[in-house]
């Protein structure tokens, strides 16, 4: 037997007290945009490491440096030695995939320094000092305008602008950047979808190095011919203690570096849950106080025949048309808010995308909350006792 | 056609401390085809003895017995469907749902059933045309008259085809035309329609439809004389 209110009940119930409903809907339409935009946070956060790691790339870098690559260094040598020494590495053109590299996090300037003013601001910026071979070991870095720099200039990730916290047209091919008592024309714009290394600045090594006066590097990537196939570099770095170097394959690298940011996640994830609890209890509450207004009137709908599950099953209609309305509208906000958008985090920046994922976590979410706010109200009409209610003014 | 037995039924209700006993061991037959009227001060438990009948509450001792199902055993998930086949209620106020039209609101009973939207509309038409308000289905229930939403709520109790309506005060809060066309309406459900009717009220006039009346005072039955007879 059919014994479910007709729908049109549970719609035209929403016109009965429109601020209500309205109120309701943009809870629930700040609840999807917050769950989007937690997700979207969240999955770029973790894509960004993940991106970065390769199963055929290991990190070599000092054993004292406590897995930190800033504070690492590594004779300048050892990228030579190791291509000498590890028959595993994977040779391109016959040009062996190993990366000498100084990574530092340093003050950036805009503009040339004959234009420089006495009130220019200083921009944390990652710099990576490489050479043409870091191109063989970051395969997700692809130049999207300009061409590699030589001495003298930079090229820039598409995410550095954000990173920085300049204007994107700062950072656009032909601008000046000053670093390091150094100053650099940009000639390249690169991309490397979903790694941190899109929010860096590349620099010629040899140059780097002269400027900062160094005579190392901070680590070497090194790139074998199979996936996981460590153990030849293992070997070296044993072996050459005189080094103190250590292997950390990428993947590995990075996962921890998720790990260090598992407490932000977390965070986030909270603060949706809270605003979400917020939106569900002002719910609850806007759904008992309709359930308290028709009393009378869902009494005499059982007098008529219908079960108190049936009223429940169309006061959740009720609940679920305003959260999808709600909702839709969070998800078109959310895709306003985050277009184009990034954060900042730490020495590196991500983008912000609401995809498919995330797009179900703030639909589905916002859903599952406008059921779950149903429920005080639906234990109500299951305990409604039917000729008191009718007596109900 | 359905038959009506209360057999010794007591109903007790808890408020706070003290404990109202509106029925007590209170035995009654109902005919098939009666148009009974059930009269008594306020507070004597008219409405109670309804809400029994239409399986809206259950009796704390004793056995309500309609149409040969008692209603005491019957579980409570069977209570609902059991009360859209066998009773259409009509209230004090019509208690119409305000966001339907009168022709919605009389269709309510019939989605309980599964039934094709052209049978729908055939029952409504007929339900709406025999309380005289075919003309007025499109209407929602602030735009009619108290008369005429009565009426309504009358088309809904009918629509279903219950054997057994029980009217709870149903001309209560209407005007003596208004009053006399709800009143009307029933006698003719009762006459050509052999629907048995149980009908609660405080007015004489309304009274003096039924085909048998009784008093209710103090949690016990007293029958009173025949409608017409001096």
């Amino acid at each position: 037997m059919a014994r479910s209110l007709p729908l049109d009940y549970a719609v035209r119930n929403l016109a009965r007290r429109p601020l209500r409903t309205v109120l309701s809907a943009l809870a629930s339409a700040l609840v999807a945009a917050l769950l989007v935009a937690a997700s979207a946070f969240v999955r770029g956060l973790d894509s960004t490491f993940a991106g970065a790691a390769r199963d055929d790339v290991a990190i070599v870098l000092s054993s004292v440096a406590q897995r930190d690559v800033l504070r690492s260094t590594v004779s300048a040598g050892a990228g030579s030695l190791i291509e000498a020494d590890v028959p595993e590495i994977l040779r391109v053109g016959g040009t062996p995939a190993v990366s000498s590299e100084i990574h530092s996090g340093t003050n950036v300037r805009l503009g040339p320094l004959s234009e420089a003013r006495a009130d220019e601001v200083a921009h944390p910026g990652f710099v990576r000092g490489v050479t043409d071979r870091a191109f063989l070991v970051h395969e997700a870095v692809t130049l999207i305008e300009g061409r590699p720099g030589r001495t003298g200039e930079v090229i820039v990730g598409r995410l550095a602008a954000r990173q920085m916290g300049v204007p994107e047209e700062s950072l656009a091919v032909g601008k000046v950047l000053r670093f390091e008592g150094g100053e650099f024309t940009i000639v390249g714009r690169f991309a490397a979808p979903g790694t941190t290394i899109e929010a860096e600045i590349w620099a010629p090594l040899s140059e780097l190095r002269g400027l900062t006066k160094r005579d190392d590097s901070s680590v070497v990537f090194v790139r074998v011919e199979r996936p996981g196939e460590f153990a030849g570099l293992e070997l070296f770095a044993l072996r050459r203690l005189d080094l103190e170097l250590v292997v950390i394959p990428s993947s590995l690298y990075y996962q921890e570096l998720v790990a260090y940011f598992r407490p932000i996640r977390a965070l986030a994830w909270i603060m949706a849950a809270l605003i979400a609890g917020a939106a569900v209890f002002g719910g609850s509450n806007a759904l008992n106080a309709a359930v308290q207004d028709r009393l009378r009137e869902l009494a005499s709908l059982c007098a008529v025949g219908y079960s108190t599950w049936a009223l429940a099953r169309s006061l959740a209609v009720e609940a679920l048309l305003v959260a999808a309305a709600g909702g839709v509208a969070g998800l078109a906000l959310a895709k306003v808010a985050l277009h184009g958008g990034s954060i900042r985090i730490a020495m590196s920046a991500f983008r912000l995308d609401a995809d498919a994922h995330s797009v179900l976590v703030g639909f589905g979410g916002v859903l599952l909350l406008g059921l779950f706010g149903t429920a005080p109200a639906v234990i109500r009409i299951r305990r409604i006792s039917i000729a008191t209610a009718l007596k109900e003014p | 056609m359905i038959s009506i037995a209360l057999d010794g039924v007591t109903k007790r209700y808890t408020k706070g401390e003290h404990v109202l006993t509106p029925l007590e061991n209170v035995s009654l037959e109902i005919a098939s085809g009666d148009f009974f009227v059930l009269l008594g001060p306020s507070g004597s438990g008219k409405t109670t003895l309804l809400n029994l009948l239409a399986a809206i509450d259950r009796p704390d001792a004793g056995r309500v017995i309609v149409g040969g199902t008692d209603l005491a055993k019957l579980p409570s998930g069977r209570l609902a469907s059991w009360r859209s086949e066998h009773v259409g209620y009509v209230f004090q106020q019509a208690n119409l749902v305000p966001v339907l039209t009168a022709y919605e609101n009389v269709e309510l009973p019939l989605w309980l059933f599964p039934m094709s939207r052209a049978e729908r509309h055939r029952r409504v038409s007929l339900a709406l045309e025999a309380v005289g308000l075919l003309e007025r289905a499109a209407h929602l229930p602030r735009q009619l008259s108290g008369g005429q939403e009565q009426r309504v709520a009358i088309a809904r109790a009918i629509v279903a085809d219950p054997p057994l309506i029980v009217a709870d005060e149903p001309t209560g809060n209407l005007d003596h035309e208004s009053a006399d066309g709800v009143l009307t309406l029933l006698s003719r459900l009762n006459v050509e329609r052999g629907k048995t009717i149980v009908m609660v009220t405080h007015d004489p006039r309304a009274a003096a439809r039924g085909t048998r009346r009784m008093q209710l005072d103090k949690g016990q039955l007293l029958d009173l004389q025949p409608a017409g007879t001096p």
